[in-house]
């Protein structure tokens, strides 16, 4: 088995199911299921010494450790997605197409993280951006697949200049080929950098790119959620790692201005994601609906990826990596539980839900296992991530970074623990008292993710091992390094199983106190009486309800991103009503003026 | 291997329109079979150059069969027999001049000299005239009229002018003498820029096409908006790549004029909210784009740009005259969830907006790579980013249409009950058929594009203006 069979067997495996699930609905879930697995099982059984296989022309492959990680990651998240969606009764999830799309989308990723070249690279990339738009589309909104292709399209746009730029310069489309003559002769060089990492601040979601990520999550069908906020936002952040690793900003901007050790440029690049790791944790605090709150802590969350990958030191490229395992892992765990939740209830507006925990503990904990890795607390593995990234930033004295993320974590335990605690806990509503637990199938796929971001956030190193084999791949001189079960840091080493056993302790002490104390009573949520106010909807009670009120007004001075963007449609628009009113009437005579008036110009400039 | 007479791919549809008169019963035989008969003819054809009447050129008229004459009228040819496969009552009626019109292209393509070129253009406008008025809007039709007249008296003047500079009509005798001495011939190149413009759909001569195609039922739709509009660029490219010497004022000027065109045209498509609209004014941006790039010396770019673009745009505007005939318009909410009922047309008319876009898989994708990748090659970095921002816009505005069409209404469970044809077997079948095929056509070159990029390179020669021509194909990468 090699990988260009693999890549083909998952594209004709979604061409078979589409076909299988015209005739029977109920199978397709199970195909994309069964397919993904078993991609899972090869990439991990081969590891990172899977054989590319043939060279199909422009399409050839070779698996890097760094394309691995990537490959072993969606893989994890689209079959774990394969498995808790099998049970999923939704109208998209139905569609023959969707497993076709599911299963392409997969396979072009693969393809990606496999790519010797950049142009089979930006092909892969394309099949996976329009792949997943129909997916979307497939879902319940209009503005989401739009402007999610739209967004994909800027990115992939200025990928492939910048891909061009390199080939007609360099004459090579070879990966590190491509970016390492760049550094030897930069002559495009910085405009390669800054488009390659625009277009993966895109996929990110990166402000000013994020646009596209509310409406895309939330309009996406539920089951496709999980796979696009865990799994395909990714893609960008593989072009960032290349990117920087082959064609570091201080290889071509070396000795020109420098910020506290970094190139200015760099430092510009850490500030704005710094920026939008605050913008997204202000506007994740602000959200009444759930899918959208997530969406924005992705846009804050893509920040630490970015900052982590621009320090470039080893510690820095560790964090980023682990960051964006821990991120994919909890983001999946996150939007499945979500979908659980609006397949049952129909909704994902946090005040019209509470206290499903009574009804769904299981469920429950996986969320919050998410929720915790998430925020960054122990002993997750999101709090390896920043722990990692927080290190080499101070090491560094980038202040001003720190701060955001800092901040950022603050701000994320206001809006995560807020999701957590509107969802789950306070009191149940009386509609919501015949909901159930998740069925086996997401138990079981919430399990394995929980129990990875669990397990690696208590012994991650062997995971660091592994990041410290991709830094020695990318050609990194130094790589973090691990100290038996602990990672060496900067001012101290990081000990997970120490962690967790402080933690164990103090969870015994908790445990005892809550069953040695007396038992609060229960009461049903309307049975209650009210001060002053009239509380008729159980809507009312919940304290989610226009939580961020008082923030609103704060809010609506802030300069709005979208706003320029439909300023720019709307602009686009009035050009064309314009070329139309001018050039397209219906009056023959004002063609004939035109036509006079050009060649009238035309004669007259020539004889000039 | 038989050798057929090019000649035959003009006589033989005009014979056949003209006996036709007498059995007005099999009129729709005359025409599948006579569509039918002329594929064969093309595919027989031999390159060389073929006199008329016996006179030698500078001459005598001749007809010039290379390889961009011969693959240019098989795409059109096969393009032209497969709507003549979905022949109606309708177009009973318009037998002779579709059969006419389909003589007078295949002429144009052929041609080697320059005021045959002019009889030929003519004709294909009257034919056109005719088939345009079976839709019904005469104002539209008597635009259209206006402007192609305007349009051939530009081409005449310019011509004129020429013959009195040059002395001779014949192309290639032209050529030498335009080379030899180009000075003072200026004004006539922008005369016939002109008059050609108006039937390639640049801006601001091309008004008519937005009456015609915004009504476009799904047989004038593919002939004008597909069809006509390529065959006229093919014209163009061999005008003003084989026989016209510019200089870079001149060229620069009808640049500008073609840049306009582009970004308007996207500008127009991305307002619209109409599906025959979007694509006719998308429509007049790739004619600009085509003409930018045959205008700079990327001939053979251009050259499978326009096939491309014509075989999607063939699809799209076939199936959006149906659809608009079934549904009774063609406003995306009218139609939101029309492909729902029809998926296999969906699928084809997705296919062919993909490609049109330039996404890979398809072969659109292939051609635009191509065309940046060269352009860049020159060093040229603000045309690529120019045409990566229009593209831009069109995979919006696209892809919009697209999941539109594809997205269930509100409320409806089962997608719009439009059915595409429900009531004819044999068209419906004709319409999978042909709108499959070249969806899938499309697809196959997208995979497999390389022969696509050597006949290219074959006809429009591997060096153009000093510019070696770098073709990236599937196969090897980049190669000289």
């Amino acid at each position: 088995m090699n990988w260009l069979s693999l890549i083909v067997s998952l594209f004709l495996t979604g061409i078979a199911g589409y076909f299988i699930a015209r005739i029977k609905p109920s199978l397709g879930a199970w195909i994309a299921m069964a397919a993904s697995c078993a991609a899972l099982l090869l990439v991990l059984l081969g590891g990172d010494a899977l054989p590319g296989g043939p060279a199909w022309g422009l399409i050839r492959f070779e698996v890097t450790p760094l394309g691995w990680f990537f490959s072993l990651l969606i893989i994890l998240v689209f079959s774990t997605n394969g498995i808790g969606s099998l049970a999923a009764k939704g109208r998209q999830h139905r569609e023959p197409v969707y497993t076709m799309l599911y299963l392409f989308a997969l396979a072009a990723s693969l393809g990606v993280f496999a790519a010797e070249n950049w142009l089979a690279l930006f092909i892969f990339w394309e099949i996976a951006v329009w792949s997943s738009t129909f997916a979307i589309g497939l879902g319940n909104g209009r503005k989401g697949s739009v402007s999610y292709f739209g967004m994909s399209l800027l990115g992939s746009l200025m990928m492939l200049f910048a891909i061009l730029a390199m080939g007609s310069a360099y004459q090579t489309f070879q990966i590190r080929e491509a970016l390492t003559t760049a550094l030897q002769n930069p002559g495009p060089a910085l405009m390669v950098f800054i488009l390659m990492l625009g277009s993966s601040m895109v996929k990110l979601g990166i402000m000013p790119f994020h646009i596209w990520m509310p409406p895309a999550y939330t309009e996406a069908p539920d089951e496709f959620a999980p796979a696009l906020a865990g799994g395909l936002s990714k893609l960008g952040a593989f072009t960032a790692f290349l990117v920087s690793a082959y064609l570091p900003i201080s290889g071509f901007m070396g000795g020109s201005w420098r910020v506290k050790g970094l190139p200015a440029l760099s430092y510009g690049l850490v500030l704005l994601a710094s920026a939008s790791i605050v913008f997204g944790t202000l506007m994740a605090i602000r959200q009444e609906d759930a899918k959208k709150l997530l969406a924005y802590s992705s846009a804050a969350n893509g920040g630490y990826i970015i900052i982590g990958i621009l320090m470039g030191t080893s510690m820095s490229v560790s964090g980023a990596l682990v960051h964006l395992l821990a991120h994919a892992l909890a983001t999946t765990t996150a939007f499945s539980v979500l979908a659980v939740i609006v397949r049952q209830t129909g909704t994902s507006r946090m005040d019209a839900l509470g206290g499903l925990a009574h009804r769904m503990p299981l469920t429950f904990l996986a969320f919050l296992t998410a929720i915790l890795s998430l925020v960054g607390l122990p002993p997750m593995l999101g709090f390896v991530s920043k722990w990692l990234i927080l290190q080499s930033l101070a090491s560094q004295g980038l202040f001003l970074p720190a701060a955001a993320v800092v901040f950022g974590s603050i701000g994320s335990m206001l809006y995560a623990f807020r999701i957590l605690s509107t969802v789950f806990l306070g009191q149940l509503k009386p509609r919501h008292r015949a909901l159930q637990e998740s069925s086996p199938g997401v138990l079981l796929s919430l399990a394995i993710l929980s129990g990875a971001t669990m397990g690696l956030g208590v012994y991650p190193s062997g995971l660091i091992q592994y990041t410290a084999k991709i830094e020695a791949s990318l050609g990194m001189s130094e790589t973090v390094q691990t100290a038996g079960l602990s990672i060496r840091g900067i001012n101290g080493n990081l000990n997970a199983l120490l962690i967790m056993g402080a933690f164990l302790i103090g969870m015994v002490i908790a445990g005892a106190i809550f069953f040695k104390a007396p038992r609060s009573r229960k009461v049903d949520l309307m049975d209650t009486y009210t001060a002053g106010e009239f509380i008729y909807s159980p809507e009312l009670y919940h304290y989610g309800t226009q939580f961020a009120a008082p923030f609103e007004r704060i809010y609506e001075k802030l300069p709005s991103i979208s706003r320029v963007y439909a300023a720019l449609a709307s602009l686009t628009d009035d050009l064309g009503n314009l070329v139309k009113y001018l050039f397209f009437s219906p009056m023959p005579s004002r063609t004939a003026l035109w036509i006079s008036v050009v060649t009238i110009l035309l004669i007259w400039g020539e004889v000039l | 291997m038989m050798n057929l007479n090019p000649v035959l791919t003009i006589a033989l549809p005009l014979i056949l329109a003209f006996t036709k008169i007498m059995y007005r019963r099999i009129a729709n035989l005359f025409l599948i079979v006579g569509s039918l008969i002329n594929i064969f003819v093309v595919m027989f054809l031999k390159e060389g150059q073929y006199l008329m009447g016996g006179y030698r050129p500078p001459f005598g008229i001749i007809l010039q069969v290379d390889t961009y004459a011969l693959y240019s009228l098989l795409v059109l040819n096969v393009l032209f027999a497969a709507l003549m496969l979905l022949v109606t009552k309708k177009a009973e009626n318009l037998t002779s001049s579709s059969l006419i019109a389909l003589a007078a292209l295949n002429g144009l393509i052929l041609t080697g000299d320059l005021f045959n070129l002019f009889v030929f253009l003519e004709i294909a406008t009257i034919a056109a005239l005719i088939l345009v008025s079976s839709i019904k809007k005469y104002h539209q039709a008597f635009n259209y009229m206006v402007a192609g007249a305007i349009g051939s008296t530009f081409y005449l003047l310019g011509l004129g002018l020429l013959y009195k500079q040059y002395g001779t009509l014949n192309m290639a005798r032209m050529h030498e003498l335009m080379a030899a001495s180009p000075s003072g011939s200026a004004v006539a190149v922008i005369l016939i820029f002109i008059g050609l413009a108006v039937e390639i759909k640049l801006m601001p001569f091309s008004s008519w096409a937005a009456g015609v195609l915004k009504n476009a039922d799904e047989w004038i739709g593919p002939m004008i908006g597909a069809i006509y509009g390529g065959v006229m660029m093919i014209v163009v490219g061999r005008l003003f790549t084989d026989i016209f010497v510019m200089d870079a004022k001149v060229r620069l000027m009808l640049s500008l004029l073609t840049l306009i065109t582009l970004v308007g045209g996207e500008a127009a498509a991305f307002q619209s909210r109409k599906v025959r609209e979007v694509l006719l004014y998308s429509g007049v941006a790739q004619a600009g784009l085509e003409a930018l790039l045959i205008l700079n010396g990327y001939p053979a770019i251009g050259f499978i740009l326009v096939l491309s673009n014509m075989t999607a745009k063939y699809v799209m505007f076939l199936l959006a005259g149906y659809m608009a005939e079934e549904a009774g318009g063609d406003d995306f909410d009218r139609l939101t969830g029309v492909f729902r009922s029809n998926p296999v047309h969906g699928f084809a008319f997705t296919v062919a907006g993909l490609s049109l876009a330039g996404l890979p898989l398809f072969f659109g994708f292939i051609v635009k790579l191509n065309l940046l990748y060269n352009l860049m090659l020159s060093h040229s970095y603000w045309l690529p980013a120019l045409i990566l921002s229009a593209s831009l816009v069109e995979g919006i505005y696209m892809l919009r249409m697209i999941l539109g069409l594809w997205r269930l209404p509100e409320g409806h469970r089962g997608g719009l009950q439009v059915r595409i044809l429900g009531s004819s077997h044999r068209r419906k079948y004709a319409v999978y058929t042909i709108s499959m095929v070249l969806s899938l056509a499309l697809i196959l070159f997208g995979l497999a594009p390389d022969n696509a990029l050597s006949i290219a390179r074959r006809a429009r020669g591997a060096d153009t203006d000093g510019k070696p021509l770098v073709l990236i194909t599937m196969k090897g990468g980049i190669g000289q």
